[in-house]
């Protein structure tokens, strides 16, 4: 099959080839999310560089959270397009694309890491390394990136399920219904599974020594602002 | 909204991974990524070929659970359906055909089809041929545009028109969904998992409903019924030529070039194995001149010794597990993918991770897989 067979190949998408980081201010927006999928169902270019567009930064946002690091995040980002590129003729309008497209997206992340996870782990991880530029940044925020790399080691010891609703909701700030239909469970399921979640990373939280100073920290902020309600009441 | 008791600290990290500024990319290296990838595998463009443009053999082989496949009875023929929209399922009742040859503009939705000693073939002009293999069972879920099969028991060979649609032909085996696009290849039913084997062209697999992957020969998939991939292989290129020059393979054909056993056999093998026995099911291209590669005892032994060491058991209790464990291993010789279906516990994975890692086959052209039930016990 030759390049030129796919329209997606031909112009405009292969001559107004505008960097897709920047506004594309000679694409027409396309208000229409139907119209847009059906132009998309089409191979109309114009139409699936808008949706790339329009949604890619929700996608790496989501990736990079599901993941814990900017580790292969290019990579599942293309994944996740190259998905919606063969699978947009199976939305069928009965959810918003955006569910949808959060749905294909943590599908993509999961099988990464499932795939990842069958592999013999014969080196280290390349994301638990420092960041690069650490000695220039300010202590404060070298310790809240320590805290980070520990909470998302934390999380990733949930269950994959536990997990996905734990940084939809919590991080990402999904609903509880949005997140049923994203993972195709019943509401009462995904709150289970928040509160399980919740509970077992609060308690890996309090066993974990690099966190151990944050639950002090923390634990005796509640107590002043207790009592300063008291002294204020009296 | 919060689920259970405000644990502050948690709390905090929380908002402190909401405020946590996502890495900008670099868009321009992604389009450039991205956009060749498009070009390989679209799926939704337009096509204005029309004519056969090679074989394209499509097989199938599915166990359904017994009881499921034979549900459906059939009283009389259904109504035919007009060949280019898409039929609801006639509530009349459905057909069934055992006959050789059947013309598939003939066929309406949820129409079913059996092979019991001889194949069932069907031609949907301009469409596709296909064939019910010997002992298959199945059942028509899609016609127009898109002919959509649903795969009950046996195999099916397919060959496809290409068409404006990038996906013409769509078998349905449970949960998960083989989209044809041009391509020859073949999907083996082992146990509770599917395996696909492409030998040309490129096929969409993946569940029902959920994103599908692409599958380019020469190489095969693995997948469970509900379309989660646990292993792909690339197979030997030793065919003597490029795809798109192979000489056209019917059904019988390409099922002999894939798996040596005939399609409705199979589930009954796979299920009927007897978990003590382990299953040796290397791979039709993996090295067979000195038997089963040295290493793998080696692996089989490690594996039994990580569950007996990380499988809590009190008392008199006896634990035994059954999986399958696939292996690819690389031209180098290492191991590249490890798969157990049902997976292991994480304490018994990290336990054969540590072990596996360090071993190694000989090496060899274009590596192999090793598939095997194993049974653990504890």
């Amino acid at each position: 099959m030759s390049a030129a067979t796919w329209p997606l190949l031909d112009p405009p998408w292969a001559k107004s080839r505008a960097p897709l980081g920047r506004p594309a201010g000679k694409i027409s927006g396309v208000s229409d999310v139907s119209s847009l999928v059906t132009r998309c169902r089409e191979g109309d270019a114009v139409a699936f560089r808008e949706l790339f567009q329009t949604h890619r930064h929700d996608i790496a946002r989501i990736i990079y959270r599901m993941m814990g690091s900017s580790a292969d995040i290019e990579d599942l980002v293309q994944e996740v397009f190259l998905q919606v590129h063969r699978s947009i003729g199976d939305f069928r309008g009965d959810a918003r694309l955006s569910t949808w497209l959060y749905r294909l997206t943590v599908n993509v992340v999961l099988m990464h890491r499932r795939a990842a996870r069958s592999r013999p782990h014969l080196v280290g991880e390349a994301a638990a390394a420092p960041p690069k530029d650490q000695r220039i940044l300010p202590d404060e925020q070298v310790a809240r990136r320590r805290r980070m790399l520990t909470f998302y080691r934390i999380i990733d010891k949930l269950s994959e399920k536990k997990r996905t609703v734990f940084i939809l909701h919590e991080i990402d700030g999904l609903s509880p219904l949005e997140i049923a239909k994203v993972v195709e469970a019943p509401v009462l399921t995904v709150r289970t599974r928040l509160f399980y979640a919740r509970r077992e990373l609060a308690a890996m939280i309090r066993e974990e020594p690099d966190l151990a100073s944050l639950v002090v920290e923390e634990g005796p902020t509640v107590d002043v602002v207790a009592s300063t309600v008291r002294e204020e009441s009296t | 909204m919060k689920q259970g008791p405000r644990e502050p600290a948690l709390d905090r990290l929380v908002a402190e991974a909401r405020r946590e500024p996502i890495p900008e990319l670099d868009w321009d290296a992604v389009e450039a990524a991205l956009l060749p990838r498009l070009g390989q595998a679209p799926r939704y463009a337009q096509h204005r070929q029309t004519s056969y443009r090679g074989p394209i053999a499509l097989a199938l082989a599915a166990a359904a659970f017994a009881g499921a496949a034979a549900a459906f009875v059939v009283n009389g023929p259904a109504p035919r359906a007009p060949q280019a929209t898409v039929t609801p399922a006639p509530e009349s009742g459905r057909a069934t055909r055992t006959d050789g040859a059947v013309d598939g503009n003939a066929l309406a939705v949820g129409e079913r089809l059996r092979a019991d000693a001889n194949q069932v073939v069907v031609e949907h002009l301009q469409h596709a041929r296909w064939t019910l293999e010997p002992g298959g069972d199945a059942h028509v879920e899609q016609l127009g545009s898109v002919v959509r099969i649903a795969l009950d028991r046996g195999a099916i060979s397919a060959r496809v028109v290409k068409s404006p649609q990038p996906e013409s032909f769509v078998v349905r085996v449970e949960g998960t969904r083989v989209a044809v696009h041009g391509t020859a290849f073949r999907v083996v039913r082992l146990g509770n998992r599917g395996r696909g084997e492409v030998t040309e062209g490129v096929v969409g697999v993946g569940p029902v409903g959920g994103p599908s992957f692409d599958v380019a020969a020469p190489s095969s998939a693995t997948t469970t019924l509900d379309g989660v991939r646990t292993d792909l292989r690339h197979a030997a290129r030793d065919t003597g030529g490029k795809n798109a020059e192979r000489p056209r393979t019917g059904p019988t054909e390409v099922a002999a070039a894939g798996e040596p056993e005939s399609a409705p056999q199979e589930p009954e093998e796979a299920s009927s194995a007897t978990p003590g026995e382990e299953t040796p099911q290397v791979s039709a291209r993996a090295p067979r001149a000195s038997g089963s590669p040295p290493s793998t005892d080696g692996i089989v032994a490690a594996v039994r010794r990580c569950f007996r060491e990380q499988t809590v058991a009190s008392g008199d209790l006896h634990v035994t597990v059954s999986t399958q464990m696939s292996l690819r291993i690389q031209a180098s010789g290492r191991i590249g993918e490890a798969v157990f279906t049902p997976p292991l516990a994480p304490g018994v994975r990290r336990c054969v991770d540590d072990g596996v890692g360090a071993m190694k086959f000989d090496a060899s052209p274009d590596g192999f897989a090793i598939d095997r039930v194993l049974e653990l016990e504890r």
